[in-house]
C-alpha cells in the first residue's frame, strides 16, 4: 500500500489524501456524534435504572409509613371525591360564600389512600366572609386542606383562587 | 583453462516509447490504467564501470555522512582534471572506515537520451558500486563481467572501503581469449602476483585463495551473473543480487552512491520527506476510519444491550409510578397532620406591621412552604419600604423577609414592590 501510495503522482497523491481525509473525517465526526448521543442516552437510562432500583427496594419502607401516615385518622371522616365539593359547598353555604365556582376533582391513588384536589375560586367577597370560609375549612383538618391560595385584591373586593384537597382512606 | 562470458550480465533494455503524440496522451488520461492498484517497478539504472575511474580516499573518523560528503568532493576537487560539476559522481563509506571510495565520470560521457532516462530512477549509480556493499570474512577481490567491460573490486580489509577498483574494456566482439588475456591483466594490476592459475572451471565462482603481492593470498570471486537488482524486496530497502553475493542498502546509503546532480538529489529527498509526510497523515486517516468504524460496530452491540435495558425501563416503570405516588401521598398526609396552611393569618399578622400609605394588592401561599407568604403591594411612599421591612424583621415570628430588587417599580408615583415572608413554624402556636 505504502509503495502504491508513494509510486503515484504528486496530484494523484493529494487527490488520494484529500478523498481519504474526508471520508475519515465525515465518518469519524459522525460516529463521534453518535457515540455521544449514544452515551448520554445511556447516561440518562443507568440513572433512570438507579432510581428505579432505590424505588423499588425501598417498597416495604413506602407501605410501612403510608400505614404510619394514616395510623392515626379515622376513615370515616375522609372525604372521596363526591363527597369533598359537596362538603365545600355546605361550608360556602355556611359562612355567606356566593361566588363559588369549582373545577372538577382529580384524585390521586394509592393502595392505601387516596388524595382528591378540587380547584376553587371564590369572587367579590368580603375579608370577613373569607375569613371566616377558612375557619370553617380549618374544622375539616386534616381531612380537607389547603394546597395553594392566592388573594387579590380590587376595589376593596377580594378574589381568592384557591386548591383544596382532601384525604380519603381505602376501606 | 577455457573461459566463457557470464550470461547474466545484459542491462535492462529501456521500455519503447508511446508512438505518436495521441497514443502518449491516451494513455496518459487512460484512468483506470493510472490509478490500478499495480505499483510501479522501482528503477535503478546501472551505468557501465568503465565509464567511471575510482579512487579509496582517506577520510577523518566521523559518523557524519554530511562531512563524509564535504571531505569526498574536496578529495574529488584534488584528484580530479574536471571541476565536480562537471562530473556525476558518488562514493561508498563505511562507518568506522579510514577510507571512502569515490568513482566519478565526466558528464560528457552520457547522452542527453541516457540522463533522461534517469528522471524516474530510484538510484543511478555504476553497475560494481551495487557490491560495494558486499560482506566477507576474509578480504575478497570479486570480478564483475559486463557485456563490455571487466571490473575487479579489490578489498583489503572488508571493514574499510576497497582498496582499489580496475574496470577494463574489452575490444569489440571480444574473444575467450580475449577476456582471459584482461582477466589476467586486471588481476596483476590487483596485485595477484603473475602466472599463478586461479581461474577454475568455466563461468564458475571460484571461491579460490590466490597468492598476492601483500605476502597473503586473498580470495577471488568471479560471479556468474552480472550484479542485479532484486525490486522482491519493498519498503526502503534496496537489494542487490550478483550470486553468491548479495548487497543490501537503505534509501539514505543509496542516495550516497547515487551519482546525479547533488542539487537534484536533494530535490528528491524534500520530495520523499514530503511524500512520507503525506503517507503518515494517510495512515491517520485511515487510523480515523478504523476507529470511527470501531465506534459504530460498538454502537451496534451497544445498542442491543441499550434496548434491553430501556425494555427493563418500561416495564419497571408501572410499579415505580405506584411507589413514588405512595411515597407522595404518605409525604402529603403526614404533613397536613402536622401542618396546616394558614393565608389569612399570616397576611393578618404581615398586614399589622404594614405603613398606612402601603396597600396589598395580592398574597400567594403554596405548599409545600405551609408558612411563607409572597405578597405584592403597592406604596405612595417609597421610604416606607425600608421602614415595613425594619418592622418585619424586628417581629418575633419573621424567620426571614426578602424584598426582591427585580420586582419593585415605580409607576405613575406609586411604587410596586414584592415582599416574601416566611414564618416561623411556632408563630401561630398561641392562636391554634
Amino acid at each position: 500500500m505504502k509503495a502504491f501510495f508513494l509510486s503515484r503522482l504528486f496530484r494523484e497523491k493529494i487527490l488520494l489524501l484529500a478523498l481519504i481525509l474526508m471520508a475519515a473525517a465525515t465518518w469519524l465526526l459522525s460516529a463521534t456524534h453518535r457515540t455521544a448521543r449514544f452515551w448520554s442516552q445511556f447516561r440518562e437510562t443507568s440513572i433512570v435504572l438507579q432510581g428505579q432500583s432505590e424505588l423499588l427496594a425501598q417498597q416495604a419502607q413506602v407501605e410501612a409509613d403510608a400505614k404510619a401516615a394514616i395510623k392515626y385518622l379515622d376513615p370515616s371522616k375522609t372525604f372521596d371525591s363526591v363527597r369533598l365539593p359537596a362538603e365545600i359547598d355546605a361550608i360556602a353555604h355556611r359562612t355567606g360564600v356566593t361566588n363559588l365556582t369549582a373545577d372538577s376533582v382529580q384524585t390521586e391513588r394509592s393502595n392505601q389512600m387516596s388524595i382528591n384536589s378540587m380547584p376553587m375560586t371564590i369572587r367579590n367577597a368580603e375579608w370577613d366572609t373569607l375569613k371566616k370560609f377558612d375557619e370553617e375549612l380549618s374544622k375539616s383538618a386534616p381531612y380537607i386542606g389547603i394546597d395553594q391560595f392566592r388573594i387579590s385584591v380590587a376595589n376593596m373586593k377580594h378574589s381568592v383562587s384557591m386548591r383544596v384537597s382532601s384525604i380519603e382512606i381505602a376501606k | 583453462m577455457s573461459q566463457s562470458l557470464p550470461t547474466e550480465f545484459k542491462q535492462p533494455t529501456p521500455a519503447p516509447k508511446a508512438a505518436g503524440s495521441f497514443s502518449a496522451l491516451w494513455s496518459r488520461l487512460n484512468l483506470a490504467e493510472h490509478l490500478k492498484m499495480s505499483v510501479p517497478a522501482r528503477k535503478i539504472v546501472l551505468l557501465p564501470d568503465s565509464h567511471f575511474f575510482c579512487r579509496a580516499v582517506p577520510i577523518t573518523e566521523t559518523d557524519k555522512p554530511a562531512e563524509i560528503a564535504a571531505q569526498v568532493e574536496l578529495a574529488l576537487e584534488g584528484m580530479s582534471p574536471f571541476p565536480p560539476a562537471q562530473m556525476y559522481h558518488g562514493h561508498f563509506w563505511k562507518p568506522g572506515a579510514k577510507h571512502a571510495c569515490v568513482f566519478a565520470a565526466y558528464r560528457k560521457r552520457f547522452t542527453a537520451e541516457q540522463v533522461e532516462t534517469w528522471s524516474d530512477a530510484e538510484a543511478v549509480l555504476p553497475t560494481f558500486a551495487s557490491m560495494l556493499g558486499a560482506s566477507a570474512k576474509h578480504p575478497i577481490t570479486l570480478l564483475l563481467w559486463s557485456e563490455k567491460s571487466l571490473t575487479a573490486i579489490n578489498w583489503s580489509n572488508m571493514g574499510d572501503a576497497p582498496e582499489s577498483i580496475v574496470s577494463r574494456e574489452l575490444p569489440p566482439e571480444p574473444t575467450d581469449a580475449n577476456r582471459e588475456t584482461l582477466r589476467t591483466a586486471v588481476l596483476q594490476e590487483c596485485g595477484f602476483v603473475p602466472g599463478v592459475p586461479v581461474f577454475g572451471s568455466t563461468g564458475a565462482v571460484i571461491p579460490e585463495a590466490a597468492p598476492h603481492q601483500s605476502g597473503e593470498t586473498r580470495t577471488i570471486l568471479e560471479p556468474t551473473t552480472a550484479p542485479k537488482f532484486d525490486d522482491a524486496a519493498r519498503g526502503d530497502e534496496f537489494k542487490f543480487h550478483c550470486s553468491p553475493l548479495a548487497t543490501k542498502f537503505t534509501r539514505e546509503e543509496l542516495d550516497v552512491l547515487d551519482v546525479r546532480d547533488k542539487e537534484e538529489l536533494a530535490s528528491r529527498r524534500r520530495a520523499r520527506a514530503r511524500d512520507l509526510l503525506l503517507w503518515r497523515i494517510l495512515l491517520g486517516c485511515f487510523a480515523a476510519i478504523v476507529l470511527a468504524a470501531v465506534l459504530d460496530l460498538s454502537l451496534i452491540g451497544t445498542r442491543l444491550w441499550q434496548k434491553a435495558r430501556t425494555i427493563q425501563v418500561e416495564r419497571q416503570e408501572p410499579y415505580v409510578t405506584k411507589i413514588l405516588i405512595a411515597k407522595n401521598l404518605s409525604l402529603r398526609v403526614e404533613e397536613r397532620s402536622t401542618k396546616r396552611m394558614r393565608p389569612f393569618d399570616m397576611i393578618k399578622k404581615i398586614a399589622e406591621k404594614k405603613p398606612n400609605t402601603t396597600t396589598f394588592i395580592s398574597a400567594t401561599v403554596t405548599t409545600p412552604n405551609f408558612y411563607t407568604v409572597d405578597i405584592t403591594a403597592q406604596t405612595a411612599n417609597s421610604t416606607d419600604i425600608d421602614n415595613f421591612r425594619s418592622a418585619l424583621s424586628a417581629s418575633p415570628w419573621c424567620e426571614s423577609v426578602d424584598f426582591p430588587a427585580k420586582d419593585s417599580r415605580l409607576a405613575n408615583g406609586l411604587s410596586n414592590f414584592r415582599v416574601i415572608v416566611t414564618f416561623k413554624s411556632n408563630a401561630f402556636i398561641t392562636d391554634p
